[in-house]
């Protein structure tokens, strides 16, 4: 059991980790790794959890969570970068100093507010809220509108384990919901990020694009 | 089973749309208003079996009670009436050449999917498929909204996704929370209902559930288009097909507002029912007041009606807030914005048919190049600002007299609100239905199916804004007692 809340916590600071070092790389394709191994690691701790609990159903989940988000969407992302490789931008607002600074800040009032929050103690509490705010700062730091399409699905992955682990989303029925909805949520934004390109010829939301919602 | 055929017929619709060849474009309209005709009587029967026996249960994860078959009811009508103006709209636009026969069979089968989707939002027991159901709203709503393939209306698009996604994670959060905490205190099995998570609402941790429902207020707030987070709404609002405009900005805004109601009755049995009236007044109060003073300086009449919607949205919240009699004035209210956005929507539509512009400048003299939409239109305009006899002049009454020994200065500065949105209203409603039209633009309405509609809905308003139906005030009461149970 022990053995089980100490991999747990070691996942919830894997994913959490990722979430930074997502904000600071530069390069797509890396991004997409990352979130790759994000989605992994949030498989494994649902089967350490089906595990702990003797829950075949959270190894289901696990399965599903690996299908959905380790293999359908870094493939789809993958594809996408292939098609359109060098205009996908991600480039961002702040500077790697000053992300590094703010993403501090976060971790910080995250461990602040998250006891009190949840009134939970377990030690991967704060740090998914630490992952989820993170995850929210990409969304708001790129330019590009992949990392905003990174962002939201990494922030899935934060509020999954993070309910998880509190006690809630331990059925496959809720996890199967969860996924089905993740899963036509990225063929909807992959369409978006073609479409957006084929009108663009780029993808920055700060740029060419937002700019025709200006006062007409 | 009136609730699965509810869900059964709008899939059914899409399918069917789905494989219409081209030659048979009038089957895809005819099916569209046939679908959407079914639905209204399928809602009917609904509100009917729950004025008999209080809920119609269907299985474990879909039942309706008052409050869902009530908004089922004018989610159904309101689509009635978009599917008649869709029909004269894409006619004309098809006549026009912007769009083509593909696109107006996309348009069907999505705008039945929309349906599919909102009628399941309303109908499900589970906290978990209601969440999920909302966002298919978002996904389904998404395409429409870029359906002109303009740069505007796809970066419109992308911005509801991203934003709307955001938003409903943040609220899924908030769901999961009320979840574990309803774990915690013994709940079981694959997918916890309302009723389950009400009959634990007092044994829940209060500490877990106040957060739960900042999240929830937040994140379904999102897609309720409350200030701040209303950044999505105007762009959405005005860049989509015009009946879709009408959809979104009438219906749509109120299911998500529902699942905030549903999660507040279990919070305000746990903690004190203060801390979410606290915060619903603030988020309704700074909607209305922010939306009132863009109204005013407002130059392009589809966003206008937009952050109309954000007004309606605050005041319909602020009611919420209230409770008692200011709920059931709030849900009127619901209904009247329901029917009555619509009606400027379509009507705006019509203008854009004849004049192809969407900003307020450019329409001049409506009332002489489209005499039936632009008496609607004004008509509307005064009933949807509150002037009296109509029905939003008694609900706007009504929850803020409520509101005023309370809340004194919250009732002062919304009703100067609402003086400048009437102020604004006037001043651009004025501007384009009065004065001399430019000389190119030919007289007549563009056809009758564009009329139909908006006749329909404001005929309905008018006779529910003089008379209330018993089994419709049943109906709602019952209804707001659902919502209003612990204030």
């Amino acid at each position: 059991m022990i053995f089980g809340i100490q991999i747990l916590a070691l996942c919830a600071g894997l994913v959490f980790l990722l979430s930074l070092v997502m904000n600071l790389v530069r390069k797509n394709t890396t991004l997409i790794s990352l979130y790759l191994v994000q989605s992994l690691t949030v498989a494994v701790a649902l089967v350490m959890l089906s595990s702990t609990e003797q829950s075949p159903s959270l190894l289901y989940a696990a399965l599903l969570t690996l299908g959905v988000k380790g293999i359908m969407a870094p493939t789809f992302l993958f594809r996408l970068i292939r098609k359109y490789t060098a205009h996908f931008s991600a480039a961002s607002y702040l500077s790697t100093p000053l992300s590094l600074i703010v993403l501090a800040a976060i971790t910080a009032f995250a461990y602040s507010v998250a006891p009190a929050l949840t009134g939970s103690g377990a030690a991967a509490v704060p740090l998914l809220f630490a992952a989820i705010f993170s995850a929210s700062f990409l969304m708001v730091n790129r330019r590009g509108a992949l990392s905003a399409v990174i962002g939201v699905l990494a922030l899935e992955n934060g509020i999954v384990l993070l309910s998880t682990i509190l006690g809630a989303a331990h059925t496959f029925a809720l996890e199967f919901t969860i996924g089905f909805d993740i899963a036509v949520w990225i063929a909807i934004a992959s369409a978006f990020l073609t479409m957006l390109y084929r009108e663009f010829g780029m993808t920055d939301t700060d740029m060419r694009m937002m700019s025709h919602l200006t006062e007409e | 089973m009136t609730i699965y055929l509810l869900l059964l017929v709008p899939l059914l619709a899409a399918a069917l749309t789905a494989f219409t060849p081209r030659t048979h474009k009038t089957h895809i309209e005819l099916g569209a208003v046939g679908a959407a005709l079914a639905e209204v009587l399928l809602a009917l029967a609904l509100a009917g079996g729950v004025l008999g026996g209080g809920v119609v249960h269907a299985s474990d994860l879909f039942e309706t009670d008052a409050l869902g078959a009530f908004v089922a009811l004018f989610v159904s009508v309101v689509g009635l009436a978009a599917a008649l103006h869709s029909v004269g709209h894409l006619r004309e636009e098809v006549r026009k050449g912007i769009i083509g026969f593909s696109r107006v069979r996309q348009y069907f089968i999505l705008f039945h999917l929309f349906f599919f989707a909102m009628f399941s939002a309303v109908t499900t027991a589970s906290p978990v498929l209601m969440w999920a159901a909302v966002e298919a709203t978002t996904l389904a709503s998404a395409f429409l909204i870029t359906f002109y393939n303009k740069p505007s209306a796809l970066e419109a698009g992308w911005k509801f996704l991203i934003v709307n996604s955001v938003g409903l994670l943040i609220g899924f959060f908030g769901t999961l929370l009320f979840l574990s905490a309803a774990a915690a205190a013994g709940a079981s099995g694959p997918f916890v209902t309302w009723a389950t998570l009400q009959s634990l609402a007092g044994t829940l941790d209060p500490a877990l559930i106040k957060v739960a429902f900042i999240f929830v207020l937040v994140g379904f707030g999102t897609k309720v288009g409350l200030v701040p987070m209303h950044t999505w709404l105007p762009d959405a609002h005005s860049k989509a097909p015009i009946p879709i405009s009408a959809l979104l900005s009438g219906v749509l805004l109120n299911i998500a507002l529902i699942g905030i109601l549903r999660f507040r009755v279990i919070a305000d049995a746990n903690i004190d029912p203060l801390f979410s009236q606290h915060l619903l007044i603030g988020f309704g109060i700074v909607s209305l007041v922010v939306a009132a003073f863009i109204i005013l300086v407002q130059k392009n009449y589809k966003r206008l009606l937009a952050y109309s919607s954000i007004e309606h949205m605050g005041i319909i919240t602020i009611g919420f807030a209230l409770g008692g009699g200011a709920a059931v004035a709030a849900l009127f209210h619901m209904l009247y914005h329901a029917l009555l956005k619509p009606v400027l929507f379509f009507s705006a539509g019509n203008f854009f048919l004849k004049y192809s512009s969407t900003k307020i400048a450019n329409v001049r003299g409506a009332l002489s190049t489209v005499p039936f939409s632009a008496i609607a239109f004004l008509a509307a305009v005064l009933a949807v600002t509150g002037a009296p006899p109509s029905g939003v002049f008694f609900t706007e009454l009504a929850i803020f007299s409520a509101g005023i020994s309370a809340y004194p200065y919250v009732v002062l500065v919304a009703l100067a609100a609402l003086f400048i949105v009437f102020a604004g209203f006037m001043k651009h409603t004025s501007a384009m239905v009065f004065g001399n039209a430019p000389a190119d633009i030919p007289k007549g309405e563009a056809n009758r199916w564009t009329l139909v509609s908006v006749a329909l809905l404001f005929l309905i308003f008018a006779v529910t804004s003089l008379y209330i139906p018993e089994a419709l005030d049943t109906l709602i009461g019952n209804a707001a007692g659902l919502i209003s149970q612990n204030i």
